[in-house]
């Protein structure tokens, strides 16, 4: 595996335990505890949820808790500095903050555990318009080629001395920019051979494997539902 | 001209040009075999990839023919082209759109519109023939570069093309793919598929090939056998193409004993072939 090209989020996910739960599933559950967060007036949904979700993503997904942390850090601080930035009393910063990362927390049930190819594999059967889906399924594969394409061209530059100082790591970083735009628009058009090569005619579209929902499924949102509700 | 009984993909008097000005291809004139072993030589430009990209449909703005099975290719059937002739880029990332290996390896098949239980099928069985099973959920982008060439190859057999186009396939590839590549290439051919090869190794197409076809500057040079094309001082001169290796050996064996070298009858092709060859020469 190559280590450059290493997203956690992304590597999470695909080697998440619960990687084989129906995405809509996981979805819908995301999303129904995001609005009961955000709809809640008091401090036991949020906090519930948070645990709830934490334990699903740690224990049932099988990420230390140290991973799931690193994961979760960067929305936090930010959601921490936007809450403090809003102003008002204690209790109102503290209760934004505590349904922020509430429902942060309930989205990574999605995106820790599903990776991008099948999230948007599922936004297909809700008949978001085609273009998108494809956008979408172009933008997140070629992402790792960039990347990939990015780290050779840094190091060729780092090679060659071009990251010495800030002046010139001023100048290589932007050499690096305009050269990627090339090679991107000169690859682009391999890609598209590529595809018409394979009877490609406007609609993208792959084959996935079905994911059936378990009973444990069932019994852990009705849990979630059961405990909301009281 | 019309076509000729005989051959799978026919091309007639093939031109190409990406800017309406200057020929890539010029009068290209190939017919192709059922189980053909080819191999395409040419220097870097000299309009082996454009042949290729003709040759599976993804350039359509020809001027020329081509007869797939003895009917014309037209835009409107540019697909059966596209599917009975696979092409195997030179990068399999630039040949992977999909985000999962089973996900690419159904590309193909769901473009053709197939049902989904045969696109399952197929993908399933492919997946497992090329030991590629077991990688089934991983994205491309976690997978080794010989990993990526046996899915790449994987995405374009499971449409069941009858010819199959490699260009350079191993260029990147390490000994071990390179070897896993030369088996994938021995039961392609135990299957009786078609396959042409674009490659600068001469040693390999020397070994490989049954014909071997020179291009140059857009035009072919040559069409031949490998001893006849490997043995002419004036298509190697021409093309800037080496003399395989085994061959110069057994040219400097039997300089040396004073042997006659009209006949390439028995030059060895494989190390195995010169060994079998050497230790039986009687000087």
């Amino acid at each position: 595996m190559h280590t450059h090209n290493h997203f956690p989020i992304d590597y999470y996910a695909y080697n998440s335990a619960i990687r084989n739960w129906n995405t809509g599933y996981k979805m819908i559950f995301s999303f129904t505890a995001i609005i009961a967060v955000i709809s809640s007036d008091d401090f036991f949904i949020p906090v519930y949820t948070f645990l709830f979700m934490g334990f699903i993503n740690t224990y049932l997904a099988r990420l230390s808790i140290k991973e799931y942390l690193m994961a979760v850090r960067i929305p936090f601080i930010f959601i921490i500095l936007g809450s403090i930035a809003i102003g008002g009393n204690i209790i109102l910063i503290l209760n934004v903050i505590l349904k922020a990362i509430s429902a942060t927390s309930a989205m990574y049930l999605v995106t820790l555990s599903t990776p991008a190819g099948e999230i948007i594999a599922t936004l297909k059967k809700l008949h978001i318009p085609g273009i998108f889906i494809e956008l979408m399924y172009l933008t997140y594969r070629y992402i790792f080629i960039l990347s990939d394409e990015v780290h050779k061209m840094r190091n060729a530059g780092i090679s060659r001395l071009g990251y010495i100082n800030y002046r010139t790591s001023c100048k290589s970083f932007s050499m690096m920019l305009g050269n990627l735009l090339i090679v991107s628009l000169k690859n682009s058009r391999n890609y598209y051979n590529a595809m018409e090569a394979r009877c490609y005619n406007g609609s993208l579209g792959f084959y996935n494997e079905k994911k059936k929902i378990c009973k444990l499924q069932v019994l852990l949102f009705l849990i979630y539902l059961i405990f909301l509700i009281i | 001209m019309a076509e000729t009984p005989g051959y799978i993909l026919e091309i007639c008097n093939l031109y190409y040009s990406y800017d309406n000005r200057n020929n890539v291809l010029s009068d290209i004139n190939l017919g192709i075999k059922k189980g053909e072993k080819i191999a395409i030589l040419g220097a870097n430009g000299a309009g082996k990839s454009t042949l290729f990209l003709n040759m599976n449909g993804v350039y359509n703005n020809r001027s020329g023919e081509i007869f797939l099975y003895g009917t014309k290719i037209t835009r409107k059937n540019i697909n059966t082209l596209r599917q009975n002739v696979g092409y195997v880029f030179q990068e399999a990332d630039s040949q992977i759109v999909g985000t999962t290996v089973l996900n690419e390896v159904s590309f193909g098949l769901v473009n053709l519109g197939l049902p989904e239980s045969e696109i399952q099928k197929r993908t399933i069985s492919i997946l497992k023939e090329m030991g590629l099973y077991n990688y089934k959920d991983k994205p491309p982008h976690y997978l080794s570069g010989g990993e990526k060439k046996r899915v790449a190859i994987a995405g374009v057999i499971a449409m069941q093309p009858e010819i199959i186009l490699f260009d350079e396939p191993m260029a990147s590839l390490d000994p071990g793919s390179s070897l896993m590549f030369e088996n994938i290439l021995a039961k392609l051919e135990n299957e009786g598929k078609t396959i042409i090869i674009s490659t600068h190794n001469t040693d390999f197409a020397y070994k490989w090939a049954e014909r071997i076809i020179v291009l140059d500057n857009g035009s072919i040079i040559a069409d031949d056998k490998p001893v006849k094309i490997f043995t002419s001082d004036e298509i190697l001169k021409r093309a800037n193409l080496g003399k395989p290796m085994l061959l110069q050996v057994y040219e400097i064996i039997m300089k040396k004993y004073g042997k006659n070298l009209n006949t390439y009858g028995n030059a060895p092709k494989s190390i195995n072939e010169f060994a079998r060859w050497f230790n039986g020469l009687t000087i």
